[in-house]
């Protein structure tokens, strides 16, 4: 690959994903410091996760990055083209929040709450500070379904990268954080 | 479709496959089901790789950018198992 | 074109008077009122009551410096606005959310100073009231987040929408750490959940990151505003010339 080396999106925006990417490494240390703390508690409310729902919100959050990373493409390359792409990401989006809306509900009317225990405590803290990433990722990704109308221009490139990439970042978060809570430690906790 | 969305269509395929190879079942059939959570965060760091590589572009990235991310992954691999080992094993 | 605009040397003065009043204000906190790091939410209520009657002086001499100084923010916000209000047409109304977020955000610096010297003031005084206060000072200072949004946002929508805006102070990483700040300020409403661990109101995430990110915010607002206000004043000076 002979192509010149470029930074995807602009340079400021990796402060803020550099920045996410950090604490959100600190959640994880976290869960693990206080999981080989408390492993009793931790492998037993583990099981009690919905591990179908989390499959389903994984598989979501990858396809969505999939339609975004291919309409970034359709509008890097001066394509006239049309939002359809990050509609369906920001439907995938939309899928995403329901089923967690749909999980929490679930924990709630078992009595299960962020006090029940500190994995909960956790789950409900980190996930629900993603879910907020995911919404604020949503609202990137429907500006830019107007976006990618426009005529092609620099500007337009640049906006669809961000947005983009803030899209990829929740999707990756995810994929640690599917592992930790809902895979690592197995189906017998 | 052309090779670029291939590229990306195979690099999802690739995502999903891991994520079921992940669970139990997929663990097994690798015969590696006693290696458990640290085969799991391993794989999960894999498709964060991925992801940050094809689909944010950082294979293309000047390597002041590419090396801070590629240590990243690896530092959460080695620290993750090691915190969740710490006191159980 | 007509910008609004204040003389440099006012920018630069109300920049300083703001950053010696947090000096002042981060010193009385740490070594009068003593609470930095915040004492274990897990302690009993004559352990406060304790620790408070132990320090009831220098908590009361902290508390009188913090009246003076705790609302140290104001006039960087106003310096702040005085700059966004020139990238924005007809009524600032992204600059009047900034401005009035920031004065708002304020208030919850100014009150739990107020709160621990309330509750230094009658050392004597039964111990589970002494720690109703402690415990309102705490979660005032952590948890609340009402306003610093309407802070923040404009900030950083001005900031990176005005891209190539002549008189845009703030540099383009400037705004993507404005909206990082925002996101991590959030958490500090989880103080109100725990009493031990990441999440208490002494823990790693609610109160240590947020301050320590509140306090690289700030400084490096100063590190951007100087430069901006002297590229202000060499624009100003250069125009001065040309009408002779």
């Amino acid at each position: 690959m002979a192509e010149p080396r470029r930074i995807p999106g602009e340079a400021g925006i990796w402060v803020l994903i550099g920045g996410e990417m950090l604490v959100f490494s600190l959640f994880f240390l976290i869960f693990a410091y206080y999981r080989s703390q408390q492993p009793e508690v931790f492998s037993q409310s583990h099981l009690m996760l919905d591990r179908g729902i989390g499959l389903a919100n994984t598989l979501v959050l990858l396809t969505s990055s999939l339609f975004v990373a291919l309409g970034v493409r359709r509008v890097r390359e001066g394509q006239p083209g049309d939002g359809t792409f990050f509609r369906a990401g920001l439907a995938c989006g939309a899928i995403f929040a329901a089923l967690k809306a749909a999980e929490y509900t679930a924990k709630f009317s078992h009595g299960i709450t962020p006090l029940t225990n500190d994995f909960f405590m956790y789950y409900f803290a980190f996930t629900g500070i993603h879910l907020v990433h995911v919404l604020i990722g949503s609202g990137g990704l429907a500006y830019l379904s107007f976006v990618a109308s426009r005529e092609p221009s620099p500007s337009r490139t640049m906006l669809a990268e961000c947005a983009g990439l803030f899209w990829h970042l929740v999707d990756l978060l995810w994929i640690m954080l599917f592992a930790l809570f809902y895979l690592a430690g197995g189906s017998h906790g | 479709m052309d090779k670029g969305d291939r590229k990306l269509l195979i690099w999802w395929a690739v995502l999903v496959a891991l994520t079921l190879l992940s669970f139990e079942s997929g663990l097994q059939w690798l015969g590696q089901a006693g290696a458990g959570t640290a085969l799991v965060i391993v794989i999960a760091l894999v498709k964060i790789r991925t992801v940050v590589l094809h689909f944010m572009d950082v294979r293309e990235a000047p390597w002041a950018l590419r090396a801070p991310l590629e240590i990243w992954v690896i530092a959460l691999g080695a620290a993750l198992p090691t915190l969740w080992y710490g006191h159980v094993g | 074109m007509e910008y609004p605009t204040i003389s440099a040397r006012a920018q630069r003065f109300m920049l300083w008077w703001g950053y010696a009043m947090m000096i002042m204000f981060g010193l009385s906190y740490w070594l009068l009122i003593r609470l930095l790091p915040l004492n274990p939410a897990t302690d009993t209520a004559a352990q406060v009551a304790a620790f408070y009657q132990a320090n009831s002086l220098p908590i009361r001499i902290g508390a009188v410096l913090c009246s003076w100084c705790a609302a140290f923010a104001i006039p960087i916000y106003v310096v702040l606005v005085a700059h966004c209000v020139r990238l924005e047409k007809g009524i600032p109304v992204w600059s009047i959310l900034q401005f009035g977020g920031g004065m708002m955000m304020t208030i919850f610096l100014v009150l739990p100073p107020l709160f621990w010297g309330v509750a230094a003031f009658s050392p004597g005084r039964p111990a589970e009231i002494t720690l109703l206060m402690h415990e309102l000072g705490n979660l005032t200072l952590v948890t609340t987040d009402q306003f610093f949004i309407f802070n923040m946002v404009p900030i950083a929508y001005l900031a990176l929408s005005r891209r190539g805006h002549a008189l845009n102070p703030f540099p383009r990483w400037y705004g993507y750490y404005v909206i990082w700040t925002a996101l991590m300020f959030e958490v500090g409403a989880f103080g109100f959940l725990p009493r031990t661990g990441p999440f208490a109101w002494n823990g790693l995430l609610v109160y240590w990151i947020p301050f320590s990110i509140f306090g690289i915010w700030m400084t490096l607002t100063m590190l951007v505003m100087l430069p901006a206000i002297k590229r202000q004043e060499m624009a100003e000076a250069a125009e001065a010339k040309r009408h002779g």
